[in-house]
C-alpha cells in the first residue's frame, strides 16, 4: 500500500521517483545491514578480536572461494525482471496475474528437486487451491479506465510505459513461464545455499554476497542504461519524498525477513505468507482507500 | 452508475472468494503435512510418565 501510494500519490509537480534508483538504494541498505549483523556475529564468536582482526575475518567470509555461488541467483533475478517485463508486453494483466501465479507450484517443484521435501497429496490440492485463491484475489479490481498495464509496468519497472498493443500472446505466455521457472529456482538455490553452509557461513554473510553482487545489475542496467538519462537531467534522489523513503525502509526490511524466513522456514512457507500478504493487503486497502489496489503489492519480489 | 455498482459488487464477491480459497489451502497445507517419525518412548522407560516425553532425538544421543 505505501508502495502504491509512494508511486501514484500527488507528486506536488515534482518528478515521480525512478524506480531504478529506489531499487539501488534498497540493495544498498541490504547490504549495509547484512554487513552490520555479520559483524556483530564475528565480534560475538570472537570476542578477543580487535576491529581489525573483525574486519579482515569480515573480508575474508564475505569474499571466500565460494561466494561466487551467488553470482547465478543475482543474474537470474535480473533475468526474471526482463522475463515479466516482456510478458507484460505480451499479455493483457489478468492473463499475466494467473499465470504469474504457476510460481508457486515451480518453487514446490524445485524444493522436491533440490531440497528433496516431501508433499503429500492433500498439500498439493492445497496448493494448486493456493494458486487459485491468489490469482483470484490479484485480477479482482476495477476493470474500468485505468490501464492494468500502464500500472503493472510502472510498478515493476518504474516509468517506462508501453508502446502499442499486445503483440503476441504466445511470446508473452512463453515469458511469464519462463519467468515463474526462474523465479522459483531461484528461491529454492538460495535456500538450498544457505541451508547446505549454515553451519560454517552465516545468513548475514550470504546476504551480503547476493545484496553484492545484485548492485551490479541494479547499477548498471537500471540505473545508467534504462534511466540514465532521466537522472542526468533531474538527479538521483529526484522526487525521494518521506513516504518514499518509507517504502524503501519496508522493502529493504522486508528483503531481511525474507531471508530470514527462507532459511528458518522454507519457500513454501514463505509462499504462504505472500499470499497472505496480498489478501491482507486488498482488504486493508479497500477498507482504508474504498477501493481496491489491483496491484501485485505482496507479490513485488525482494531480493533475498 | 448500475452497472458500476454490479462490477464492484462481483469484484468483492471474487477478492472475497479468492482470500477463503487462500485461507482454506494454509489450513489444508497444515493438516496434510507428512506425518514425522513417532517420538515413542523407550521401552525401558515405558509406565514412567515422567519419562515418555523425552524426545527420540535425546534419547538417541544418550543411548550413545
Amino acid at each position: 500500500m505505501v508502495m502504491h501510494h509512494s508511486r501514484n500519490g500527488p507528486t506536488d509537480s515534482e518528478p515521480r521517483y525512478l524506480a531504478s534508483t529506489a531499487v539501488l538504494v534498497v540493495e544498498t541498505l541490504k547490504l549495509v545491514a547484512s554487513l552490520a549483523f555479520a559483524t556483530r556475529d564475528i565480534y560475538k564468536t570472537n570476542r578477543s578480536y580487535s576491529t581489525a582482526d573483525t574486519l579482515r575475518s569480515l573480508r575474508s567470509s564475505i569474499f571466500a572461494p565460494d561466494c561466487w555461488k551467488l553470482v547465478l541467483p543475482a543474474a537470474l533475478y535480473t533475468l526474471q525482471n526482463s522475463l515479466v517485463y516482456a510478458a507484460i508486453s505480451n499479455l493483457d494483466a489478468i492473463t499475466f496475474q494467473v499465470t504469474y501465479q504457476l510460481k508457486i507450484l515451480t518453487t514446490v517443484l524445485f524444493s522436491i528437486l533440490l531440497l528433496g521435501t516431501s508433499i503429500s497429496p492433500k498439500q498439493w490440492v492445497a496448493l494448486v487451491l493456493l494458486t487459485i485463491g491468489v490469482a483470484l484475489v490479484q485480477v479482482a479490481g476495477p476493470l474500468g479506465n485505468e490501464s492494468w498495464k500502464d500500472r503493472l509496468t510502472a510498478l515493476i519497472q518504474g516509468d517506462v510505459l508501453l508502446e502499442g498493443p499486445a503483440s503476441s500472446a504466445v511470446r508473452g505466455l512463453v515469458a511469464v513461464f519462463a519467468a515463474s521457472l526462474i523465479s522459483g529456482l531461484t528461491c529454492v538455490y538460495f535456500e538450498k545455499l544457505v541451508k547446505d553452509s549454515l553451519s560454517c557461513v552465516s545468513l548475514w554473510i550470504r546476504n551480503v554476497q547476493l545484496s553484492f553482487f545484485s548492485l551490479f545489475p541494479a547499477l548498471f542496467i537500471g540505473v545508467l542504461w534504462q534511466d540514465g538519462a532521466a537522472i542526468a537531467e533531474h538527479g538521483f534522489f529526484a522526487g525521494y519524498r518521506p513516504i518514499v523513503w518509507l517504502t524503501i525502509a519496508l522493502q529493504a526490511f522486508g528483503g531481511l525477513v525474507v531471508a530470514v524466513c527462507i532459511t528458518y522456514a522454507g519457500n513454501v512457507a514463505k509462499n504462504f505468507a505472500a499470499s497472505l500478504s496480498i489478501v491482507v493487503s486488498y482488504v486493508a486497502t479497500a477498507v482504508l482507500f474504498r477501493a481496491p489496489l489491483t496491484m501485485p503489492v505482496g507479490t513485488t519480489h525482494v531480493s533475498t | 452508475m448500475f452497472q458500476r455498482r454490479i462490477r464492484w459488487i462481483a469484484n468483492r464477491v471474487q477478492a472475497t472468494g479468492g482470500a477463503a480459497i487462500v485461507l482454506l489451502a494454509m489450513s489444508l497445507y497444515q493438516r496434510g503435512a507428512v506425518p514425522r517419525p513417532v517420538l515413542l518412548p523407550l521401552e525401558k522407560d515405558k509406565g514412567s510418565p515422567s519419562k515418555t516425553s523425552k524426545p527420540l532425538l535425546f534419547e538417541l544421543m544418550s543411548a550413545r
